[in-house]
C-alpha cells in the first residue's frame, strides 16, 4: 500500500470523527438545553415548520443537497479504490543529459533480479520487492518469507547483502529499504 | 506460575516454573526505534474501509431519495414519510435524540483516537547493520520460528508461542513424566532463536511445560 494512502486513511478517519463529535456535541448541548441563546431550546422539534418551509421554498436547496450526497458517494468510493493503490515506480531514470541522452531501466528488472537472487539460495522461500519514488530518492519495500527452522541470522544477512548489491547496481547509496520478514508454517 | 505436585490427580498438569531469565536482548537506540515505528505503523485500512462503506451507503440512499422525490417518484415513500414524521414529532430533549447524539460523539471520538494513535503493529522490529534499512519480522513468522526452536528441545512434542508487549510466552507439551529443568531449557532455546533475529526491544521469555495426556 502507498504511504500516501496510509496518511489519507488517518486524515479521512480524523475528519469524519471530528465532524461526528461536533455534530453530536451540538445536538447533545441543544438536547440538554446547555446554550439556548445560540442553539435554541431543547423542547423544540428537530425539524421545525420554519426549516421545512425554507427548504421547500428555495429551489436550489434540494438539488444542492442531492449533489452533495453524490459527491460524498464518489469521495467514499475513491477512498475505497485507493486502498489498492501502489506507488511503485515502473521506470528508473539514471541520468538525463540533453547532449548524451537519457538512461532508464524498468524497475521490474531490478526487483526481479533481487527476488531471484534471494530465492535461489537456501532459507528464503519467497521474496517480493517493490521500488518506489524518484531515482534520486528510491525506496525499496521487500517482503521475504524464510523457511521455519532455517537459520534466521543467515537469511537476514543474505537479505542485507542482496540489498547492498542492489544499491550498488542502482548507484543509489542512500536507497531506503523496508524489509518485512515472515516465516512459512511448519512442514 | 506455580509448580503442581508430580502426583496431582486429574490432568496431571506440571507447570514447571522458570525463574524468569530476565529481559533478553538489548534495546535499540531511539532513532532506530522511531524509524521502525514509522515504517511499520498501522495503515488503519479496516477503519477506513468501514467508514468509507458507511458513508457511501448513507449518501447513496440520501441522493436516491432526494432526486427521486424531486422527480415525483421517491425511492421509498414510506421510509421518507417516517423520517419526516420523526423530524416533526421528536424533540431535541427526548432520550432517543440525546442517546443518538451521545453515540455520535462517542463514535467520533473513537475515530479521532484511531487516527491519532500509531496503533498496534504486528511487526517486531529487528536490528540491522545498515542505517538505510528498517527490518521487522511479522508476529506470525516470529511465533512459528520460536515454536520451532522450542520443538527442537529434547522431550518437547508440541509448542505454542504467544507474543505480548516485551513478553514471549511458550506453552509446551512433553510426554516425559518427570523432567526438571525442561521449561528452562525451552526458554534457552527460544532465547537463542530470538537472538538470531536481534529485536530492537528487549523481551522477557516465560515457558511452561505440560505433560501430555496419553
Amino acid at each position: 500500500m502507498s504511504s500516501r494512502t496510509a496518511r489519507g486513511n488517518r486524515l479521512g478517519i480524523a475528519i469524519v470523527g471530528v465532524l461526528l463529535v461536533l455534530a453530536g456535541a451540538a445536538a447533545l448541548a441543544k438536547g440538554l438545553d446547555a446554550w439556548p441563546s445560540v442553539l435554541g431550546h431543547a423542547r423544540s422539534v428537530i425539524t421545525t415548520g420554519q426549516v421545512r418551509r425554507y427548504a421547500d421554498s428555495q429551489h436550489w436547496f434540494w438539488p444542492v443537497a442531492g449533489a452533495a450526497a453524490i459527491a460524498i458517494v464518489l469521495l467514499a468510493l475513491r477512498w475505497l479504490i485507493v486502498q489498492a493503490r501502489s506507488d511503485a515506480t515502473t521506470t528508473i531514470a539514471f541520468e538525463h543529459n540533453t547532449q548524451r541522452g537519457a538512461t532508464a531501466m524498468p524497475a521490474s528488472a531490478a526487483t526481479s533480479a533481487l527476488e531471484d537472487e534471494l530465492t535461489a539460495g537456501p532459507y528464503i522461500k519467497r521474496a517480493s520487492a517493490t521500488l518506489s519514488g524518484p531515482a534520486s530518492a528510491l525506496r525499496l519495500a521487500l517482503s521475504v518469507t524464510i523457511t521455519t527452522g532455517s537459520d534466521p541470522a543467515t537469511a537476514i544477512r543474505r537479505v542485507s547483502e542482496a540489498v547492498s548489491r542492489l544499491r550498488s547496481a542502482l548507484e543509489s547509496d542512500e536507497l531506503n529499504a523496508t524489509v518485512r520478514i515472515s516465516a512459512t508454517s511448519r512442514q | 506460575m506455580t509448580a503442581a505436585s508430580p502426583t496431582a490427580a486429574g490432568k496431571g498438569i506440571q507447570n514447571q516454573p522458570t525463574k524468569p531469565p530476565g529481559m533478553t536482548g538489548r534495546p535499540g537506540d531511539p532513532a532506530e526505534l522511531r524509524a521502525a515505528a514509522r515504517a511499520f505503523r498501522s495503515r488503519r485500512v479496516i477503519p477506513a474501509v468501514i467508514v468509507a462503506v458507511v458513508l457511501a451507503i448513507i449518501s447513496a440512499l440520501a441522493a436516491d431519495e432526494v432526486f427521486g422525490t424531486m422527480a415525483g417518484h421517491p425511492a421509498n415513500a414510506a421510509a421518507l414519510a417516517s423520517m419526516r414524521r420523526l423530524g416533526t414529532d421528536l424533540h431535541w430533549n427526548e432520550p432517543a435524540v440525546i442517546g443518538a447524539a451521545a453515540a455520535a460523539c462517542a463514535i467520533g471520538a473513537i475515530l479521532v483516537v484511531l487516527a491519532l494513535l500509531p496503533g498496534r503493529s504486528r511487526i517486531v522490529a529487528i536490528r540491522t547493520a545498515d542505517p538505510h534499512t528498517v527490518a521487522g519480522v511479522t508476529h506470525l513468522g516470529l511465533r512459528r520460528c520460536l515454536a520451532e526452536a522450542a520443538l527442537q528441545q529434547d522431550g518437547i512434542d508440541r509448542a505454542r508461542v504467544q507474543l505480548g508487549p516485551h513478553r514471549i510466552s511458550v506453552r509446551a507439551v512433553s510426554p516425559l513424566r518427570d523432567a526438571p529443568g525442561l521449561a528452562a531449557q525451552v526458554s534457552q532455546g527460544v532465547a537463542a532463536s530470538l537472538a538470531e533475529f536481534d529485536p530492537l526491544q528487549p523481551t522477557r521469555i516465560r515457558s511452561a511445560v505440560r505433560r501430555r495426556e496419553d
